[in-house]
């Protein structure tokens, strides 16, 4: 539509050294989106922590964690 | 040639065309703001009524889960029965089947991990065990088992995983 004004969407993200989140402004109030992986004991925030699989797949959050034993040199912890 | 120069009559004229043209406008934009404050309230409405909603339906599915799960005067007796042992694990078995019962009704599932290949998406790994039994990346032991909640995960299994020791070998030359 040509008279559809365009809103731009305000993201905050926390990143954080042991966790991560990010929030978006919804209704004029914050709202922390929810990671995929669903809740979990750090609530809906994700561990601070990106891996590569030895085959190359990128991991995040919690799968990236998980594996950090196994695979030490493909991490990075912010 | 200059262009004509508006008589006193026809400037009133405009003039008064002008005045019924801003107070038209004036009444359609205080129509449109008292339209637009019952909407804003409406909204506001319906976003408390869907959140009390959405509340409503979690609490009755939560209430009929723990209804399942209602399994703690069985627990109690055992517990405070002063009964042989092997009557005792005779009854904690009957209880451990019912509870398993509710978790497979529900969708819950355990997930594979001995002799699997290790997966971050469901397997958090402890440690490694160098072992030449198994091949590189294969979990040799679960330390605790681990459960998926239809499509996700409850709680990730926790395992040694399998290192070969050519690997760590490569490794030590590298350093």
């Amino acid at each position: 539509m040509s008279n559809e004004t365009k809103r731009e969407k305000i993201l905050g993200i926390d990143l954080g050294t042991t966790n991560s989140a990010a929030a978006v402004m919804m209704g004029g109030k914050p709202m922390v989106i929810p990671s995929a992986e669903g809740p979990t004991v750090a609530g809906k925030m994700f561990p601070s922590v990106v891996a590569f699989t030895k085959d190359g797949q990128l991991l995040v959050g919690e799968s990236a964690r998980r594996q950090a034993v196994t695979n030490p040199e493909a991490g990075g912890h912010h | 040639m200059s262009p004509k120069k508006p008589t006193k009559k026809e400037l009133q004229k405009r003039v008064e065309e002008l005045e019924i043209q801003l107070k038209e406008a004036e009444n359609k934009a205080e129509k449109h703001l008292s339209q637009l404050k019952y909407a804003k309230a409406d909204l506001e409405n319906t976003q408390k009524q869907s959140q009390k909603r959405m509340q409503d339906v979690m609490d009755r599915a939560n209430g009929g889960l723990l209804q399942q799960l209602l399994l703690l005067d069985e627990m109690e007796v055992l517990a405070t029965r002063d009964a042989e042992k092997e009557n005792l694990v005779q009854g904690m078995g009957m209880v451990l089947k019912k509870l398993q019962k509710v978790m497979d009704s529900e969708g819950v599932r355990v997930i594979e991990a001995e002799g699997h290949p290790f997966d971050p998406f469901r397997h958090d790994a402890i440690m490694e065990v160098e072992t030449s039994e198994e091949p590189d990346g294969v979990i040799v032991e679960e330390v605790l088992r681990g459960y998926m909640y239809k499509d996700r995960v409850l709680r990730a299994s926790m395992v040694k995983v399998a290192r070969s020791p050519k690997k760590s070998e490569e490794e030590n030359q590298d350093e």
